[in-house]
């Protein structure tokens, strides 16, 4: 923008109006990432005296002989998988269906339902998905016993445990990328898909070359943010399952967070700092993967 | 009121490529000067330096004597009026022209006085209560040459003021600017790219091309001795006809068809052999004229546009455009003897682009 | 495009089915809050509570030996406080960010935030526990509110709007004579008015939500906001069903009817910048 080279009334301020941004970002932000990557080289007895004793790579070399925490990183990663591509898909799904002429009126209201969960205090919803789940009292085992399916295992077994929480996390987010991708839709051109009907496409043939490459900017911003996102997942594990039932739902966050509630901060900080590094590798391999498919 | 002059002023970005290169200017004292050029040109970035929105890379640009390379915009006591007319949105119209005369700690009395006058003369003083949003583009344009007005400002930049404003509309505002001017008496740098907004406005006109001045006069030096092709090229509706052509024992060779030069542009060519050749439309008649020389031609295209009727016509290997009297009605295809004046034939240097002289003119 | 009736009732049914299994949640902790555990235990379904059982507000008056009323002053004031310094902050912070772009500086700064919101959140909390001991912030509002000013949503949100802002309005003020203080107090942020609203609306829904920063930063329950006392308490009730699902709905209603008033300006809110950008 604008410059005014050499004239230092201009210049200053800036960094006045910046400062308290500046300093936040430093001592809430960049600061702890530092520390923590320093914490993760010390022994945790250490770590929160004025000397800590350096130990090099030895809490990286204890957490990698963990059989908890490779099972924890598996079960991090194969979660977010499954949770990036069905959050991806459904919320996509809904979003063109609700954007389509079968919908012509009620769309604000049905876009309101699906958006609520959103903004819903995640414990509070999570409490409640875990009523819902309960196998005694649970309303949603009443519903399957009422329509003579047979009980779903939920939170108490290994099997379903994972699935269960995807579906309130699925509940709690889903309505956000609905939004986006609904965003991007509103801004399509009508004309372009209008110009392959008369050229004689069929709906899938639509989809494919001419809504699809246009929902580009929303599949990229959903896909980062998703997965960003569901690396971390850890508060849906804090409320419902508390890591188990035997470690089944215990990702790295809600594991690390357990190490720092021990005092095993050498252990915890080195965890984090992995995750940290398969976040930040994920997210630029990904938005460089669909930049180059933007170019082509 | 001011004067304005740059010395060799430089622009670069990227202190590798210079946008642009070393312009020498000097406006005097309420002239009304116009940068004009195609987009890209420069004319903006040189305005904006003017103003003190870019900073200088090289040279010095002074205000009345005074050098303002390191002067803040809001110590120049300048004012500048914008494309996209640049109001406050959240301020009333009144508010819009005081908020700069606020600024300077003008008493209440001075800027309802000054603000008024404005008002009354641009004829927006029944709606200064309103919000930008409530009004049209020609208003909107109208508030923002108002509030360049109240401050009373040694010099009056205008950035395309315009070229967002309809066709009609434009013609009516480029009357009211010109009237304002007068009035006013004030020093003016005007940018447009329109080339008949800066031959009907400006006392000078510097037309610049990729960051070069091409050439700084008044309209009618730069409309009937163009120093360079590109601003024969650039002034004119339709602008000048150009074309290459050989030249060979004082003729100008086209094809088949030849033309005789006078013998004034004939011994500036010093034995150029290939030349670039120009004639503006309104110089090629239907029937003699003094010192004029005949070719056979043939009718490509007629445009009637109803007070005369532009018509294309094949001279050997070129087309040359001619406005014609309304009622010409040769069909195309059919032959036609055209008169060229040679007095007002030109001829440019092939390699570069300079002008080499005119028919009539001995210097 | 015309549509057989058919389809266009299935479609109907089919958003209404998905709309209401969004809301069935809401709905059964609402009802469970009026009936008493005994017949939320044996009818886990019912669509309508026997009778109002109001009881629960004596049982919850106290929780985890603090008096609920603290836990709806700490959230209200936290929260509130939160979004008030988060949107000064971020709105100061983008905007200066935004006009000097260029500056290596600011660039970094811009680097160093991005950053930060790619960190695992909940992790980050372990060095920022660090951080606030070092600093003497533990167990107090300063260190808790500070912790929640800035976000990435309301972050891309400025940056979005003083990207898009006209720059010739800015130049004009210049010009006009303003100082930059000017330009940005007379003229930028009354523009921004609209962008300051939505911002500080989406803040205060998601900094109501917020829990494990307040946990890590309180010392005590003096400091705790309602959702941290919902999941640290929500143990110690066992298995009072009412009262978990009581607290859940003073939790939950107070952001659900803001949202309510406000959900056209934080849907947008929330998706601008990500499509557009």
């Amino acid at each position: 923008m604008t410059t005014y080279k050499s004239t230092p009334s201009g210049q200053g301020i800036f960094y006045l109006f910046v400062l308290p941004f500046a300093v936040l970002t430093a001592v809430f932000g960049v600061w702890p990432i530092i520390l923590s990557i320093g914490v993760s080289f010390t022994a945790s007895s250490t770590a929160l005296k004025p000397n800590p004793t350096f130990v090099g790579m030895a809490n990286y070399l204890a957490i990698l002989a963990d059989p908890v925490f490779l099972a924890s990183l598996r079960g991090t990663l194969i979660y977010t998988a499954l949770a990036v591509i069905s959050t991806i898909g459904l919320s996509l799904v809904y979003a063109l269906f609700l954007n389509s002429a079968l919908i012509s009126r009620g769309r604000a209201l049905f876009k309101l339902a699906i958006f609520l969960p959103v903004v819903t205090p995640d414990i509070a919803g999570y409490v409640v998905w875990r009523w819902l789940y309960d196998q005694s009292f649970g309303a949603l085992n009443e519903i399957l016993r009422a329509v003579g399916l047979p009980a779903f295992g939920g939170l108490a077994f290994e099997s379903t445990a994972m699935i269960s929480i995807l579906v309130a996390e699925l509940w709690h987010h889903v309505g956000f990328y609905v939004v986006i991708f609904l965003a991007n839709l509103a801004l399509c051109d009508k004309g372009t898909a209008e110009a392959a009907e008369i050229d004689g496409a069929n709906a899938w043939q639509k989809f494919w070359h001419v809504t699809l490459p246009e929902l580009k900017p929303a599949l990229m911003v959903n896909s980062v943010y998703a997965l960003i996102q569901y690396l971390k997942t850890f508060t849906v594990v804090a409320v419902m399952t508390k890591g188990g039932p035997n470690d089944s739902t215990n990702f790295i966050s809600y594991y690390a967070y357990q190490l720092f509630d021990q005092g095993r901060y050498g252990e915890a900080t080195a965890m984090a700092t992995i995750l940290f590094a398969i976040v930040i590798i994920l997210a630029l391999g990904m938005m460089r993967v669909q930049e180059r498919g933007a170019k082509t | 009121m001011a004067s304005v002059e740059l010395k060799q002023v430089f622009k670069s970005y990227d202190g590798k490529h210079n946008v642009i290169h070393g312009i020498d200017l000097e406006i005097q004292h309420g002239e009304f000067v116009v940068f004009v050029g195609p987009s890209g040109c420069g004319k903006s970035t040189l305005l904006r330096m003017v103003a003190g929105l870019e900073s200088i890379t090289g040279g010095e640009i002074t205000i009345d004597g005074k050098r303002v390379n390191d002067v803040h915009p809001r110590h120049r006591d300048i004012a500048m009026v914008f494309q996209d007319y640049a109001l406050y949105p959240h301020k009333t119209l009144y508010e819009n022209m005081a908020f700069g005369l606020r600024l300077r700690k003008t008493p209440e009395d001075e800027i309802r006085k000054r603000v008024m006058e404005a008002a009354q003369l641009l004829r927006i003083d029944h709606m200064l209560e309103r919000k930008p949003s409530a009004l049209s583009g020609g208003q909107r344009q109208r508030v923002a040459i108002g509030r360049a007005i109240v401050r009373q400002p040694k010099v009056f930049l205008f950035d395309e003021p315009l070229s967002n404003l309809d066709a009609q509309l434009r013609n009516e505002m480029r009357g009211e600017i010109k009237k304002l001017h007068q009035r006013l008496g004030a020093t003016i740098i005007y940018v447009t790219h329109d080339q008949v907004e800066a031959m009907t406005l400006a006392d000078r006109i510097a037309v610049l091309s990729g960051g070069h001045k091409m050439q700084y006069g008044s309209p009618k030096a730069i409309y009937n001795t163009p120093a360079a092709l590109f601003v024969a090229g650039f002034t004119g509706s339709p602008p000048m006809n150009l074309c290459d052509c050989e030249f060979a024992d004082g003729q100008a060779i086209f094809g088949d068809t030849s033309v005789r030069l006078p013998d004034t542009l004939t011994r500036k060519l010093n034995g150029r052999s290939k030349v670039k050749f120009g004639i503006r439309p309104e110089n090629i008649s239907l029937t003699p004229q003094a010192d004029s020389v005949a070719v056979t031609a043939n009718v490509v295209i007629t445009e009637p546009l109803g007070a005369e009727t532009l018509v294309t016509f094949q001279v050997g290997n070129i087309e040359l455009v001619a406005r014609c009297p309304a009622d010409f009605d040769t069909p195309p295809g059919a032959g036609h003897e055209i008169h060229l004046s040679r007095q007002h034939m030109h001829v440019f240097d092939a390699e570069t682009g300079l002008a080499l002289g005119r028919g009539d003119l001995t210097a | 495009m015309k549509h057989a009736l058919w389809l266009k009732v299935a479609a109907y049914g089919f958003a209404i089915v998905i709309s209401l299994i969004c809301l069935y949640p809401y709905y059964w902790m609402l009802v469970s809050s009026f009936r008493d555990t005994q017949s939320i235990l044996s009818h886990p379904l019912k669509l309508w509570p026997e009778s109002i059982s109001l009881d629960v507000l004596k049982e919850i008056a106290t929780v985890g030996g603090t008096p609920l009323w603290v836990y709806v002053m700490n959230s209200v004031f936290i929260t509130t406080a939160s979004t008030f310094v988060g949107t000064l902050v971020t709105a100061l912070g983008a905007y200066a960010l935004v006009r000097r772009a260029e500056s290596p500086f600011f660039k970094a700064l811009r680097m160093g935030f991005l950053v930060t919101i790619m960190y695992p959140y909940m992790l980050l909390v372990i060095p920022v526990y660090i951080v606030m001991y070092k600093l003497g912030l533990l167990g107090t509002y300063s260190g808790i509110i500070l912790f929640l000013a800035l976000g990435p949503i309301q972050f891309f949100l400025f940056e979005q709007f003083f990207r898009s802002a006209p720059k010739s309005v800015i130049e004009a003020a210049v010009i006009d004579g303003a100082s930059e203080f000017q330009v940005l107090f007379g003229i930028v942020l009354p523009l921004a008015m609209p962008v300051v609203a939505t911002s500080a609306i989406i803040t205060f829904l998601l900094n109501w939500s917020q829990w494990l920063p307040v946990l890590v930063v309180s010392r005590s329950p003096d400091t705790y906001t309602l959702p941290v006392a919902l999941m640290t308490i929500s143990g110690e009730l066992g298995v009072n069903f009412q009262g978990v699902m009581a607290l859940s709905v003073l939790t939950t209603i107070p952001v659900t009817l803001f949202f309510l008033i406000a959900q056209k300006r934080v849907i947008a809110g929330m998706t601008a910048g990500a499509v557009k950008g």
